[in-house]
């Protein structure tokens, strides 16, 4: 169930019946997009209070607004590089628009790993124990009283429910919340069907689950970074990817779906697999040869360990509790 | 479903222990190393399960650390040249300071104007050190005392008469350091690439001088030479670079040369040995050439051990480069050779001074890229490419006739002004090559021999060392159209014809220098200096008093133009070659022979290097314009918006 547009229609105010109140939403990707797009649509809004200094601003919307940057960062290093060239000779611009263009396929393979690392722990989270760190929730958060009556305005915010590992919303995480599959999540935690604390064992796994998600996450990241910076910088890739496609459909030449499919291939898939080998075997320096196994070996290596942490430490020990124990 | 309590400010319950930050950047600088250390402790708890919200967030700024060094390295990897290399941790660095000199950039003006600080941090009863503006909706102003904010509502002019003058002032900073981290986010995503582009490229000139200076004190180590060089250095040079650059040759061995006592011409060996290191001493002081046919002969003739890529390797004339064709003869692959003249005690001046004196010229990159154009292409019997005729006619509006006759000394005193020091070093540096060059002499002279076919062998390699050096240097610094002194003799010409008030007279002018332009070739060596250039004044350790013997013939027009008397005194020592005086010593009765081939290498350059310099200089104008202004732009609306900071609107009525 979408509430979403329930609280903008509630009216308040002498004789409301109703008020504004917190809902979670079903982990899916159609919900999570949603809440994605909600956060976007605000992001202006939250600039142009924060701008005047409004008192109701708070911290998720300073933490929302840093994406714009971090998102601007990587364009922004791009353009500085192509300043260089559009310059009247014909060799500086060639070499700008190659060096830029390899300064925005290591951007794009930044944002594209972040988002890989990050994928790797909480997909298989998802599979085996049924938690997903994403998991939406709408919380509405209140401005200041606007009159004597000590009514407000609010807001809706798209947080996680497991954003904290401290402060989580237990009343959501419940058999009687729809857009949680708590039996699921016990079952999988291996908490025996019949126990009468369940919540006890859940919730402590949870926290510590997400703790170590995120902290594992963090350390991915470090590798995944150096990867997909390293592969969009390698020779194959910036020659292949993408080369000429741009060009071709300026030249007004209909794709077919063949002619998608082998540019796929030849263009996508191809370049990422041999920039992959060439960034393994590294090239004449002896450097190269090192900080590409790193980086490979380094990305491989942490997602599995956190896998193994993440998933092996978020199931129940079966020694903790005999069932029908009296 | 419970119902959300208003999220707006909380006063925390209980009195906030801890105490605010007040530092200096040494010492913040300090703390942010031990925090880094503190996150990776946080690290280790978080992967244990351990710690909370606050200790796993900030492995995030390790992490990111982390992440961006192994970039920096990969990239790293990625080239071969030591300065590339070197400027990938300078962008790191860059990247990392602006990030964080941003928000300070912000900060200044509004501290300037309100009495605190928006980046205020404080530590907790917990020992955390946090941003104090961070979460408007928690702010523990317990720690501030009150006498501070009082100085703070003065500056905002709140007055003094209300009751809760605390609270407002409080408001109004709320006000203001929400507006502030707004803004904050709003600009470090285009500030902060700017900022570390611009930090970069001044950082980079510093890492550039150091990692070259480095290289030549290994090189020089490696020669066995001296270093002659100490009494030229700027005070910047020897406390900022020197050091460093001590630090970075420091594995590289210092090498007693070998001098023998006594050779004979069955010691091919050692010859060989001694003429690669003064070979090696000519390089490390003026620089590897790069013209690909001179580095394939030098290579097959005088070192045993040629390269593997060489052996399989041609000289195309065509491409001009050392390829490797296959069996049908198609080239399969291009040798590049790369321009290492950085890598020298001479060596970052034969790009630097072509671009001071290009500038002098007046023109643009690209005019100026026309004058070496169609290098080696100069056609038979005075044909002259249209482009140095357009360039020729510029040149002549500047400078040419009785109206330009201040630009005219104008440019020729800038050319002066740049000239001497630099030939001051290329003094001191031929020295110090002399020194290598004696000692190599003096072991040769022992060298006996009735073998005919022996001894061509080594003339033919005394050859190679002796005249092709020589002709090299004299190129870059004489003969050629691309060398130092060309824009003088271009001006040189121009003076010459001091009246061009009739058409003939233009005319005249304007063939003589087009014909300069186009290119220097066996049939356009004239003005007097063709007895200068091929006769044996270029000696080394004396290439300083060729070039006065070259000004020396300048014309009479130009001579008084020019300021430094010295500079134009006419010279006549008579010095010897390096090649006369070894084939001397071989072949007594030998006079010791002409540049028979320095035609040819007048008319080929050995490299574009001055095309390269004035490409470089104009994109280099061209992108700093571009980035610089930005940045320039991006700081100026940043700090106009700050003086709104803190007044009146919707939210904050006063």
């Amino acid at each position: 169930m979408n509430c979403s547009i329930l609280n903008s229609q509630i009216n308040f105010g002498k004789g409301a019946k109703k008020e504004p109140r917190d809902y979670v939403s079903e982990p899916t990707f159609a919900n999570k997009a949603a809440a994605t797009a909600h956060t976007v649509k605000s992001l202006p809004d939250y600039a142009k209070r924060g701008l005047q200094g409004d008192p109701d601003a708070n911290f998720h919307e300073f933490m929302k607004l840093s994406k714009i940057p971090y998102l601007l960062g990587g364009p922004g290093l791009v353009a500085t590089i192509m300043a260089g060239s559009n310059l009247f000779d014909m060799k500086a611009n060639k070499a700008a628009k190659f060096n830029g263009k390899g300064m925005a396929l290591g951007c794009l393979g930044y944002y594209a790993m972040s988002a890989i690392a990050k994928a790797c722990i909480d997909k298989p989270l998802k599979m085996f124990r049924g938690l997903d760190l994403n998991h939406p929730i709408n919380t509405v958060a209140f401005n200041r009283p606007h009159d004597a009556e000590g009514h407000s305005t609010f807001k809706d915010e798209s947080h996680s429910l497991f954003e904290s590992s401290k402060f989580i919303r237990w009343g959501f995480v419940s058999p009687d919340e729809p857009s949680f599959n708590y039996k699921e999540v016990q079952k999988k935690m291996g908490i025996p069907e019949d126990a009468n604390n369940a919540d006890a064992m859940m919730r402590p796994i949870i926290s510590s689950t997400i703790k170590r998600a995120n902290s594992w996450k963090y350390l991915t990241s470090a590798f995944a970074v150096m990867l997909g910076v390293g592969l969009g910088n390698q020779k194959a890739v910036k020659e292949e990817f993408m080369t000429g496609v741009v060009s071709n459909i300026k030249n007004g030449s209909k794709p077919s779906v063949k002619g998608i499919v082998n540019g796929l291939k030849t263009k996508v898939a191809k370049p990422i697999k041999d920039g992959f080998v060439s960034l393994w075997k590294g090239s004449e320096t002896l450097g190269s040869k090192v900080t590409g196994k790193v980086a490979i070996l380094g990305f491989a290596a942490s997602v599995i360990a956190a896998n193994i942490s993440v998933l092996g430490n978020s199931k129940v020990k079966s020694n903790v509790q005999e069932k029908g124990a009296n | 479903m419970s119902i959300t309590v208003s999220t707006q400010t909380q006063h925390p319950q209980n009195k906030v222990q801890g105490h605010l930050v007040h530092q200096n950047p040494i010492k913040s600088a300090g703390n942010r190393a031990k925090g880094l250390v503190q996150s990776g402790k946080y690290l280790a708890d978080g992967l244990n399960a351990k710690g909370d919200d606050y200790s796993v967030g900030k492995i995030n700024d390790l992490t990111t650390k982390l992440g961006s060094l192994g970039i920096a390295a990969t990239l790293a990897s990625l080239t071969k040249n030591p300065v590339s290399k070197a400027m990938e941790f300078t962008g790191l660095v860059s990247f990392l300071t602006a990030m964080a000199v941003w928000p300070k950039v912000i900060a200044a003006p509004i501290k300037a104007r309100t009495g605190f600080d928006v980046n205020q941090e404080y530590v907790d009863s917990y020992g955390r050190q946090k941003r104090f503006f961070e979460d408007p909706q928690y702010l523990p102003w317990d720690l501030w005392k009150k006498e501070d904010l009082d100085k703070v509502g003065d500056k905002l002019h709140i007055s003094k008469n209300i009751a809760n003058r605390s609270e407002k002032t409080q408001d109004k900073m709320k006000q203001i350091s929400t507006q502030a981290n707004t803004l904050w986010m709003l600009t470090t995503g285009f500030a902060t690439p700017l900022m570390a582009s611009l930090m970069g490229n001044y950082a980079g000139k510093y890492v550039e001088k150091v990692t070259e200076t480095s290289r030549v004190q290994g090189a020089i180590k490696q020669t066995g030479m001296e270093d002659f060089t100490k009494a030229n250095k700027s005070t910047l040079q020897k406390i900022f670079v020197d050091p460093v650059a001590k630090l970075m040759s420091a594995n590289k061995k210092a090498v007693d040369a070998t001098f023998l006592d006594k050779v004979t011409i069955n010691d091919t060996a050692k010859i060989d040995e001694m003429l690669k290191n003064l070979d090696s001493a000519y390089d490390a002081i003026f620089g590897k050439g790069t013209d690909a046919a001179f580095e394939f002969n030098k290579a097959s003739m005088l070192y045993k051990n040629v390269p593997a890529d060489m052996k399989l390797t041609q000289f195309d004339e065509k491409t001009g480069m050392n390829v490797i064709k296959d069996a049908s003869g198609k080239v399969i692959n291009k040798i590049h050779t790369k321009n290492v003249d950085g890598v020298s005690l001479m060596g970052d001046k034969w790009k630097v001074l072509p671009n001071k004196m290009a500038d002098i010229l007046g023109i643009s990159p690209k005019e100026y890229k026309q004058i070496t154009k169609n290098i080696l292409n100069a056609g038979e019997n005075g044909a002259v490419n249209h482009e140095s005729e357009e360039l020729a006619e510029i040149l002549i509006r500047k400078f040419a006739g009785a109206e330009n006759k201040e630009n005219l000394k104008k440019a020729l005193n800038k050319a002066e002004s740049i000239l001497t020091p630099a030939m001051k070093e290329l003094d001191d540096a031929s020295n110090s090559y002399k020194a290598v060059l004696d000692k190599t002499v003096n072991a040769m002279k022992s060298i006996v021999t009735n073998d005919a076919s022996a001894k061509k062998v080594l003339d033919d390699k005394i050859k190679y060392i002796g005249e092709a050096q020589q002709t090299r240097l004299s190129n870059k610094v004489l003969n050629t159209k691309i060398s130092w002194t060309s824009p003088i003799r271009i001006l040189d010409i121009i003076a010459k014809h001091d009246n061009v008030s009739t058409v003939e007279a233009k005319a005249a002018l304007k063939k003589e220098l087009s014909e300069f332009i186009y290119g220097v070739t066996p049939h356009h060596i004239n003005n007097n200096f063709d007895d200068v250039v091929k006769g044996n004044f270029v000696a080394p350790a004396k290439y300083v008093q060729g070039i006065k013997k070259y000004f020396g013939k300048l014309s009479e027009n130009t001579k008084a133009m020019m300021s430094n008397a010295d500079l134009v005194k006419n010279i006549d020592n008579n010095t010897e070659t390096v090649a006369k005086k070894l084939l001397k010593l071989i072949n007594p009765a030998d006079k010791g022979k002409n540049f028979e081939n320095i035609c040819e290498w007048l008319g080929k350059a050995p490299d574009k290097f001055l095309t390269d310099a004035a490409k470089q200089n104009g994109i280099y104008r061209g992108w700093l314009k571009k980035v610089g202004g930005a940045f320039t732009i991006l700081t100026g609306i940043t700090l106009l918006a700050t003086t709104q900071f803190g007044k009146a609107n919707k939210y904050n009525k006063d």
